[in-house]
């Protein structure tokens, strides 16, 4: 692999005795966009927690250019945190306040701009989104796919260098997933942003990944093009992509 | 046997881990307390909801237990001829112990368990692991504020509490009970001092980092969607009360 951005090296990370990763590894290319499969609650998200430092490991790696995070004191991790732009699940929007607050958040903590070129970056942010005049309403009164969006657009404000996106299309209308999908693709194209996305939606993975990871049992058990994934002759990776309730894959636990 | 022995280990081990999660985050939340910039506004909106929200709820209590502590010490000292006593009596009580400790019960009813609810429901939908990787840290910004508008408030509404405990005693004794109004007045001047309600005040600002801090980590630590914010509040009003019980009898032990 060429340049990697991200090295995962031996990650172990168990909860209360049971092991979610188990020693995995994966390089996560500069500039790219990566996709991370796999079956719910098998670790994806643990995975995505641990590469922006909000779970520590039981042991193992995560070097950002050379840089181990794990063992990044509290300071240093914030000014690594800053180079990261993260959707959550839900949005995570802060719903104490409104929506042109919450774009404009990281701005307010970690920028010394005036209100004006704030109010102006939010709504650029906004609308990139395809959310237009929307600043002044609560979360609370927008639907589950505007949140989403608003919180991709929270997570790009800063520009960061590695956007970190968790089901950014679940929930949301074919439509607008095809946005999401688009919206991605178009960071990556315009700004070398890398990209890593936790995804269920097989097709828009095969379709716009450069690289495609499957977490299996705590491990990285394929990583390669979509072209590679697809004609892999693992018999779990074939049996997750057509998605088969029977076949070698354990279902149980 | 074993088992019996393994059990109550368990239940030690995790009450220890959770003082000392509780004690971990109130000294995080005293250095960010000194760590700037300030967040005035969001003090200032804490201290509100704390503070000023709880004032109706606050004036009712005082009122009515200063009323009926008035009815029962006047059924007792009447026995022995002592009514003009009652005034002092009721004040004293007031000032050093019922205006602080029910004042911060009700408060802790009304907001640590809000705050618990409200850092649960931040916590259960990923705000707070948002807050951290946006590199604002969730201490300072959510807990720093709420502990300090509990120790900034809970004295002020324990003086009002102390003023309409009196009120409500005197209405009560004075024009219900027939006690003589310059007797009911002029011994509570002559028996209570300064230091009986500032040590009252003092205990009451420690009640309201106690609710406020407790209701922080219960929320903090919630997890298990819709049943463990429930779960996180009802666990923060019992053990804040707790503490506030236990706290009060030993800074009373001490002080008095």
């Amino acid at each position: 692999m060429s340049d990697p951005i991200i090295s995962i090296v031996d990650l172990h990370k168990s909860f209360a005795g049971f092991p979610v990763l188990r020693g995995l590894n994966l390089n996560i290319e500069r500039g790219r966009i990566t996709f991370i499969i796999g079956r719910s609650g098998g670790g994806k998200s643990v995975l995505l927690k641990h590469i922006i430092g909000l779970m520590k490991p039981d042991s193992g790696r995560i070097m950002l250019d050379d840089v181990d995070m794990v063992r990044l004191s509290e300071n240093r991790m914030n000014r690594v945190r800053q180079r990261f732009g993260m959707l959550f699940q839900d949005g995570a929007l802060f719903d104490s306040m409104s929506v042109g607050d919450n774009v404009a958040f990281p701005l307010k903590e970690h920028s010394h701009l005036r209100k004006k070129e704030i109010e102006q970056l939010v709504r650029d942010k906004l609308a990139l989104v395809g959310l237009e005049g929307i600043e002044d309403l609560m979360p609370s009164e927008i639907s589950g796919g505007m949140r989403k969006r608003v919180g991709l657009a929270r997570a790009m404000i800063l520009q960061p260098e590695i956007l970190l996106f968790d089901e950014p299309t679940t929930g949301l209308d074919p439509i607008m997933s095809e946005q999401v999908d688009e919206l991605i693709v178009q960071t990556q194209e315009n700004l070398g942003v890398t990209s890593i996305v936790i995804s269920h939606d097989i097709p828009a993975t095969l379709r716009i990944a450069h690289r495609v990871a499957m977490i299996y049992e705590g491990e990285i058990i394929i990583d390669g093009t979509p072209e590679e994934v697809r004609n892999s002759d693992n018999p779990v990776v074939q049996q997750f992509l057509k998605g088969e309730a029977d076949g070698p894959m354990h279902l149980g636990d | 046997m074993i088992n019996f022995l393994e059990t109550i280990g368990k239940y030690v081990i995790r009450a220890i881990e959770e003082m000392g999660q509780i004690l971990i985050l109130f000294i995080n939340a005293v250095i960010w307390t000194f760590r700037p910039p300030w967040r005035v506004r969001a003090i200032i909106k804490q201290m509100e909801s704390v503070g000023v929200d709880s004032l109706f709820v606050v004036l009712l209590t005082g009122a009515f237990t200063g009323g009926v502590f008035t009815l029962q010490v006047y059924y007792g000292f009447s026995m022995f001829g002592a009514e003009s006593m009652v005034g002092s009596t009721v004040t004293l009580a007031m000032t050093r112990e019922l205006g602080p400790v029910l004042t911060a019960l009700m408060v802790t009813g009304r907001s640590g368990s809000g705050i618990a609810a409200e850092l649960g429901t931040m916590r259960v939908t990923e705000q707070i692991d948002a807050l951290y990787v946006m590199a604002a840290n969730p201490v300072k910004y959510l807990v720093v504020p709420r502990i300090l508008a509990g120790i900034v408030m809970l004295p002020l509404l324990t003086a009002i509490s102390d003023f309409v405990g009196v009120i409500g005693g005197y209405i009560v004794g004075v024009k219900l009970l027939g006690v003589n109004s310059g007797l009911f007045i002029g011994k509570i001047i002559e028996y209570v001092d300064l230091s009986d309600i500032f040590n009252g005040l003092f205990k009451s600002a420690v009640f309201g980092g106690i609710l406020a801090l407790i209701g922080c980590y219960k929320g903090f630590y919630a997890k298990g969607g819709a049943e463990g914010v429930g779960r996180a509040t009802t666990e923060a009003v019992v053990l804040a009360s707790v503490l506030i019980l236990v706290s009060d009898y030993i800074m009373t032990a001490i002080m008095f």
